[in-house]
């Protein structure tokens, strides 16, 4: 730069004005205080994070822990036909014999869930049962059988009966009138026995209650759920189920195949298991305990049940 | 207030001894003595506020031209709609035509060239230090420089700069 300057910009003065209203500044502002916070937010932040999953994780975990899985009526009735399913799979019936067992899974069903003690002897009436009244009975087995299908379709409340001839009844309900000769219960809806004795009504208004040395219980059914972690890898489960003398119902060696439970299903962490008790081993009632345990031993699930 | 100690300075003594450095930079880029008052007021509030820590003097001066620049250049951003060339007339600030003193020749270059050519010959910065104030690179100070000595060239129409 030879003879140029800028002396008229480098020598501006600020006006006193300016100066004193610059001084006052202190005076009228309030100094921003530095807050702890700004000079650690980093390791606040980091602190917090860490405090906020640690806090989640144990508020799922615990939430996690304590779900209880509400069971629905409905329930023990899709429990007991995944459980008889299982159960036919294992078995070494022959194949009549399981169709029998599975007739006589899903009729029966609906009858577990009936006190004892209402409306006289309800299991008397099953029609599970076998006929124990012969050729002497009124009613005769439908003539429009179909003895070639093997296997009954699953009875369904909704479904329409388009065979029988009177209307549907409740199948626990106990005609009033005692001179009516027709069969007590209608047997279910859908159901296509291919034994035509299967439509024979075993149980006549008048008839007196079976004897105590028949079965009065069908199959019973026992659920309980468990953590997943206590089953073992390879998912067996057994049950046995004690009388009120402690004396084991069923077959002595606890790890047959009659005691075998079955996991159905997974919930929320928790392995429903179900176990059904076959057919005629509880004749009286009472209360049962029973257990669920593993291969080795190791109860997993105790309760009682009174039936 | 009395604590308070900027490299060394009091707040008093910083504004006696940098007011002059910051109401240049604010004139010079808002060319008016109303808005530049605003900019310097604030200028030395964000520095009471704030109450930043410098290594020395020079840090402070570089700072309080870095913040009166990003002042003037936020005052213009939010009163670009409200600006009026009519309204301003009144406290514009006129620098006289010199043919020695270039200061109006100054004023009428864009900002980016006005700012280096102001650091550098006015403050007696090094391309490096007005680099660091006006977060550029180098070479983009050097480029710069260069070009605004041409623009200020034929502005005033003359060589010697």
């Amino acid at each position: 730069m030879n003879n140029i300057n800028f002396d008229s910009l480098t020598n501006i003065k600020a006006p006193e004005a300016w100066i004193e209203n610059a001084l006052n500044i202190p005076s009228t502002v309030e100094k921003k205080k530095p807050l702890l916070f700004f000079k650690h937010s980093r390791a606040i932040a980091a602190v917090a994070c860490l405090v906020l999953v640690s806090v989640v994780s144990i508020t799922i975990y615990l939430k996690h822990d304590r779900l209880v899985v509400p069971i629905d009526p409905n329930y023990t009735e899709t429990l007991a036909s995944v459980c008889n399913d299982a159960t036919d799979a294992t078995s070494d019936k022959n194949e009549t014999s399981s169709n029998q067992e599975n007739t006589v899974v899903l009729e029966t069903q609906p009858y577990e869930l009936i006190e004892p003690t209402e409306g006289g002897s309800p299991n008397s009436q099953k029609p599970t049962q076998k006929p124990i009244v012969g050729p002497t009975l009124p009613n005769d087995p439908p003539e429009n059988t179909e003895p070639s299908q093997p296997q009954f379709e699953v009875p369904t409340e909704a479904a329409s009966h388009p065979k029988p001839p009177t209307p549907t009844v409740a199948p626990t309900v106990v005609p009033q009138d005692p001179t009516n000769t027709q069969p007590p219960i209608d047997p279910p809806p859908c159901i296509e026995p291919s034994d035509p004795s299967w439509e024979v009504p075993t149980v006549s208004p008048t008839e007196a209650p079976p004897s105590p040395s028949e079965p009065e219980f069908g199959s019973i059914s026992f659920s309980a759920q468990i953590r997943t972690s206590l089953v073992s890898g390879d998912n067996l489960v057994y049950c046995s189920v004690y009388d009120s003398n402690n004396h084991l119902i069923g077959d002595s060696n606890l790890y047959s195949a009659q005691h075998k439970a079955y996991i159905i299903g997974y919930s929320d962490g928790k392995a429903i298991l179900s176990y059904r008790l076959p057919d005629g081993l509880i004749t009286e009632h009472g209360t049962y305990s029973y257990y669920f345990y593993n291969r080795y031993g190791e109860t997993l699930y105790y309760n009682t049940k009174t039936i | 207030m009395a604590d308070m100690s900027f490299a060394g300075l009091s707040y008093e003594q910083v504004i006696a001894k940098y007011n002059q450095t910051v109401v240049a930079v604010c004139v010079m880029r808002l060319k008016n003595w109303a808005d530049a008052e605003d900019c310097f007021q604030n200028t030395f509030i964000s520095l009471y506020k704030n109450s930043p820590t410098f290594s020395d003097e020079a840090h402070l001066k570089a700072w309080l031209i870095r913040v009166a620049i990003n002042e003037c250049n936020s005052y213009i951003r939010k009163n670009k709609k409200f600006l009026s060339f009519d309204d301003r007339k009144d406290t514009s600030v006129d620098f006289p035509y010199d043919t020695s003193d270039m200061s109006w020749a100054l004023v009428e270059l864009e900002p980016k060239y006005r700012d280096v050519l102001y650091l550098y010959y006015c403050e007696k910065y090094k391309i490096d230090e007005i680099a660091e104030i006006l977060s550029h690179n180098p070479n983009t100070v050097k480029t710069l420089l260069k070009r605004g000595r041409e623009k200020l060239k034929s502005i005033y129409g003359g060589d010697g700069i």
